[in-house]
């Protein structure tokens, strides 16, 4: 095992080095990025306030807005969208609230945007405006992250990012610690000694998950740290972070396992290495297209990065042992294979 | 399976890969103590042998038992008793040649690292440097090295001498007539016929994936000795060659040609009876022998 870190620990490092910076620049400059993650606000919403009540089939917006002073009565509208209100019949309304009767949808609550308008010595002028939802960004609304959250920082930082250059990383080391041996026939002398093929694998993918397990303890020490450091680290925050990181360890696994079969396979370096990132970036697209593509979410769960859900860990702080676990099991399986097919194989000449 | 048997038994061995045809239907017996070598043109089959027998290429049909032990089930058991230098092989290149050995020693599960210091002295191995810094010649000894640190009963090597310098050369000889003396078994492939001359017990040679011959270089060097060729006057019946000792006897007329692995004395009183237009007797070398493997279709 030793030899394998004393033909790769440069490589280590500098990865390390390389991707800590990076994520600790990015971390470093999202308070001012997050913003830009924000929803627009609806102009004078802090002057209405929204409250719904569930009455089953529909739901019943309370809204409720401060006086103005002179004000002979207000009007609601209403309209799904922001920019096209149309006035709502609730006209000369009195008091400083009113009531709005939504239908639900197959969404539940449906997007209901309003506006409240006074009149003043004749003259309609805005109170201010409110939606029966919360707002969500563009980017939220196309990712499902929220990312004027830090926890959306962490989110956004894993998927496309630490994560995939992770990912990346760990299969070319995983392709290429077994297949360096096949170059120059390093094989030929390493497997006349007394090693069983079987071992000789299992060795290598030992020493493999030591170098993911070092990888993924770093990623999420450099997530936690760089939070720390710009005072966006609430205490809650430390175990999801740190879960999040683990909970990649069985997927990396199993990109490892078939970085492993495809160098023992083909027993040459380039192109094993060219099978492992071709695993690793069609799971990458294939979760674009299901985060992004309505009605094919479902195709995410083909894939084992679909089962690294960060979002129930980083939002709501759950995870699925089942998922952890079948991912595990799998790359296992993987690994049987990649030895089967090792004790078969001639080696190249 | 008894320890006097070969150490080293190959029974109808083929390997093919796919089409082509690596070595076919072989047969073969290393005797303990003995330094076999191995030769053949280039493309004949040593290289697929040896690889067969060290398990590193699953054989198509037939039979190797190494120790009495099979060549791939009990192939574990096996390496740990033998040294193998492949005829093409790398090691980390970024990484001194003690670090590496040593890794090497610890497969084969073995402490000691003196012996390792010893032969790198012996062929002048510098273990500091980095392996990708050696040149070709250096990159060799290394791999002799390996093949022997570890005090195998059997070595196999193939092609070992590639790249050696010619003193270096007569230095490795000279190990491995110690290492026989020492009871060691070994099997060598080579293109240097001078080498195998000068080393071997005894001789394989192949040629287009089948064996040609297999004999002991001294019984070969003496039968080799000379070729007697004599023309008569009229043509001559073969019986009168009738001797022991006449080989490879070709009658063609009045021209007779014979290996002569007898007392020369013999012959010449038996045609003497008979009128002699002509007679010449060659001195044949073991290189020509070996060369007629390498150039005549078919071999001899
Ligand atoms: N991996 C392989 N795939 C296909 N054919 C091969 C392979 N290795 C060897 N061969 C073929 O098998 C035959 C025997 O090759 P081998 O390498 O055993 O010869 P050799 O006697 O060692 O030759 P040389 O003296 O050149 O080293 C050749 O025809 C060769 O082309
Ligand atoms: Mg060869």
């Amino acid at each position: 095992m030793l030899i394998e870190l004393r033909t790769n620990w440069k490589v280590l490092l500098t990865f390390l080095a390389v991707v800590s910076f990076l994520v600790a620049g990015m971390v470093a400059a999202w308070p001012s990025m997050g913003t830009a993650f924000q929803a627009d606000a609806l102009k004078g919403e802090e002057n209405v306030s929204v409250e719904l009540e569930d009455l089953g089939d529909t739901v019943k917006v309370h809204l409720q807005w401060s006086p103005v002073e002179g004000a002979d009565n207000y009007t609601l509208l209403a309209y799904p969208q922001p920019q096209m209100l149309v006035p709502e019949r609730a006209e000369g309304i009195d008091t400083e609230s009113a009531e709005h009767l939504l239908e639900k949808d197959e969404g539940g609550t449906p997007q209901m945007y309003f506006a409240v308008v006074a009149l003043v010595d004749g003259e309609r002028q805005l109170v201010g405006m409110a939606s029966s939802l919360e707002r969500t960004s563009v980017y939220e609304e196309t990712f499902g992250v929220n990312m004027s959250r830090v926890e959306g920082m962490a989110s956004f930082m894993w998927d496309l990012f630490w994560g995939l250059l992770m990912m990346l990383f760990l299969g070319y080391v995983a392709a290429s610690t077994v297949s360096r041996d096949f170059e120059e026939r390093k094989m030929d002398i390493i497997l006349s000694k007394p090693v069983s093929r079987r071992r000789y694998l299992l060795e290598k993918f030992a020493f493999l998950t030591a170098y993911t397990a070092l990888m993924l303890l770093v990623a999420g020490l450099v997530l936690v740290g760089s939070m720390a450091a710009i005072g966006e680290l609430s205490e809650g925050m430390v175990a999801p972070l740190l879960m999040s990181s683990l909970l990649a360890f069985p997927v990396v696994l199993l990109i490892m396992a078939v970085g492993t079969l495809a160098a023992v396979y083909v027993q040459d370096g380039r192109t094993a290495v060219g099978l492992v990132f071709l695993f690793v970036l069609l799971q990458v697209g294939i979760n674009l297209v299901a985060s992004m593509a309505e009605g094919l979410e479902h195709l995410s769960s083909y894939t084992a990065m679909g089962y690294w859900d960060l979002d129930a860990i980083l939002f709501d702080n759950v995870y699925s042992v089942g998922d952890f676990v079948l991912i595990a099991a799998a790359a296992l399986a993987v690994l049987a294979v990649a030895v089967l097919v090792f004790e078969r194989r001639d080696m190249a000449g | 399976m008894t320890e006097n048997g070969p150490v080293i038994e190959i029974r109808g061995l083929t390997k093919n890969y796919g089409d082509v045809v690596g070595i076919k239907d072989l047969d073969l017996n290393i005797h303990r103590g003995e330094i076999m070598g191995f030769l053949g043109p280039n493309g004949a089959g040593k290289t697929t042998t040896i690889r067969t027998c060290l398990d590193l290429l699953q054989k198509t049909s037939g039979e190797v038992r190494i120790f009495g032990l099979d060549s791939h089930h009990d192939s574990i058991e096996i390496r740990r008793r033998i040294g193998y230098l492949p005829g093409d092989f790398g090691m980390y290149n970024d990484l001194p040649v003690r670090t590496i050995l040593r890794y090497l020693l610890s497969l084969s599960g073995y402490e000691d690292d003196g012996p390792m210091e010893e032969l790198a002295r012996r062929f002048a191995l510098d273990l500091d440097k980095r392996y990708g810094s050696l040149s070709k010649g250096n990159r060799q000894k290394a791999g002799i090295v390996q093949a022997f640190m570890a005090g195998q009963e059997l070595i196999i090597m193939d092609e070992p001498t590639a790249g050696l310098d010619p003193l270096m050369q007569q230095e490795f000889y000279e190990f491995l007539r110690e290492e026989r003396a020492e009871g060691k078994t070994i099997f060598m492939s080579s293109h240097i016929l001078a080498e195998v001359e000068e080393v071997c017990d005894r001789v394989a040679i192949i040629r287009d994936a089948e064996l040609q011959v297999v004999e002991r270089i001294d019984a070969l060097k003496e039968k080799m000795g000379k070729t007697l060729e004599i023309e008569f006057d009229k043509e001559i019946d073969p019986s009168v060659f009738d001797i022991r000792g006449v080989e490879g006897l070709e009658v063609d007329g009045r021209r007779a040609r014979m290996i002569i692995a007898c007392d020369l004395d013999q012959v010449v009183k038996r045609v003497s009876e008979h009128n002699i237009v002509n007679m010449s007797l060659e001195t044949f070398s073991l290189d020509q022998f070996f060369m007629t493997y390498y150039s005549r279709p078919g071999g001899g």
